[in-house]
């Protein structure tokens, strides 16, 4: 049983990044099409989207940490570092260090966004969303629980996050017009 | 004038997701645990039956169950993790 927890924390603390994924990248759209509003304030959304990604690096550094420990599993550094080096599920392994690298560079790019133009940090910061599609295929492929319980459930939020997120950009793209005319009005 | 509670909020939503974030991960580990244990416990109360197969056939892929501290129970752990899925889906 000792000897498993290395395996259940792995198992564990992946699926945990992932939900943590999702809620920042819900967060960034809400933030992005200020769909709310500015009932909860922007600088609120921010912070929270900002902790979220922060959390969701946090798990997966545990995640990638626990199967380096896990002694079930023969995983060496190459082997979570270079894809299509480990010789368990080769390509479901490289879509989880693809989705690990594009996490470090949205990170590091927000961590550097004064340093940067904000062209070169908006390309990068819409690599979440591959971002998050690489980790799904990852938890769907290599992951252990994902075809038990979370296949549906997954499919479940990402349709539901593409439905408001849908709806959001309609709303947020339709609204700023409507004050226009009424500020025109009043400057005559 | 009320720049004070606003830095609180976001403090305690921090907390709030750091904590719910921590305890979904234990809580995942804990029914992870108690669930493959339960398997394990249900599938060796029948695996007399598979473990009078030879041992030969049952360990013969290169995966089998991919643990070396079992390696004392035999048989007996291989014919059990053949059947729960969690176990063989990982050395696999």
């Amino acid at each position: 049983m000792a000897s498993r927890i290395t395996w259940y924390a792995t198992r564990a603390s992946g699926l945990v990044a992932w939900g943590l994924l999702l809620a920042a990248i819900v967060w960034g759209v809400l933030l992005a099409t200020r769909v709310l509003g500015r009932r909860p304030a922007p600088a609120w959304i921010l912070s929270l989207h900002r902790f979220l990604g922060g959390l969701a690096l946090t798990f997966v550094g545990v995640h990638v940490g626990a199967i380096l420990l896990d002694t079930y599993t023969p995983f060496g550094v190459a082997d979570v570092l270079v894809p299509f080096h480990a010789s368990w599920h080769p390509l479901a392994v490289a879509w989880g260090i693809a989705a690990m690298y594009l996490l470090v560079a949205v990170e590091i790019t927000s961590l550097m966004r004064h340093r940067l133009t904000a062209r070169v940090w908006h390309s990068v910061h819409l690599l979440s969303y591959l971002l998050f599609a690489t980790s799904t295929i990852h938890m769907l492929t290599a992951g252990t629980d994902a075809k038990a319980v979370l296949a549906t459930s997954s499919a479940v939020l990402i349709g539901v996050m593409v439905a408001f997120g849908s709806a959001a950009m309609y709303l947020w793209r339709s609204e700023p017009r409507a004050p226009t005319p009424r500020a025109a009005i009043v400057r005559r | 004038m009320q720049p004070g509670p606003r830095k609180p909020r976001a403090q305690r939503a921090r907390r709030a997701v750091a904590v719910v974030s921590v305890a979904a991960a234990l809580t995942l580990g804990g029914a992870m645990a108690s669930t493959e244990g339960t398997a394990n416990t249900l599938h060796a109360s029948a695996a007399p039956a598979a473990a009078s197969t030879s041992s030969d056939a049952v360990a013969g892929p290169r995966y089998d169950d991919g643990g070396g501290s079992s390696a004392g129970t035999g048989s007996v752990s291989n014919a059990v993790n053949s059947v729960v899925p969690h176990t063989t889906t990982r050395g696999s």
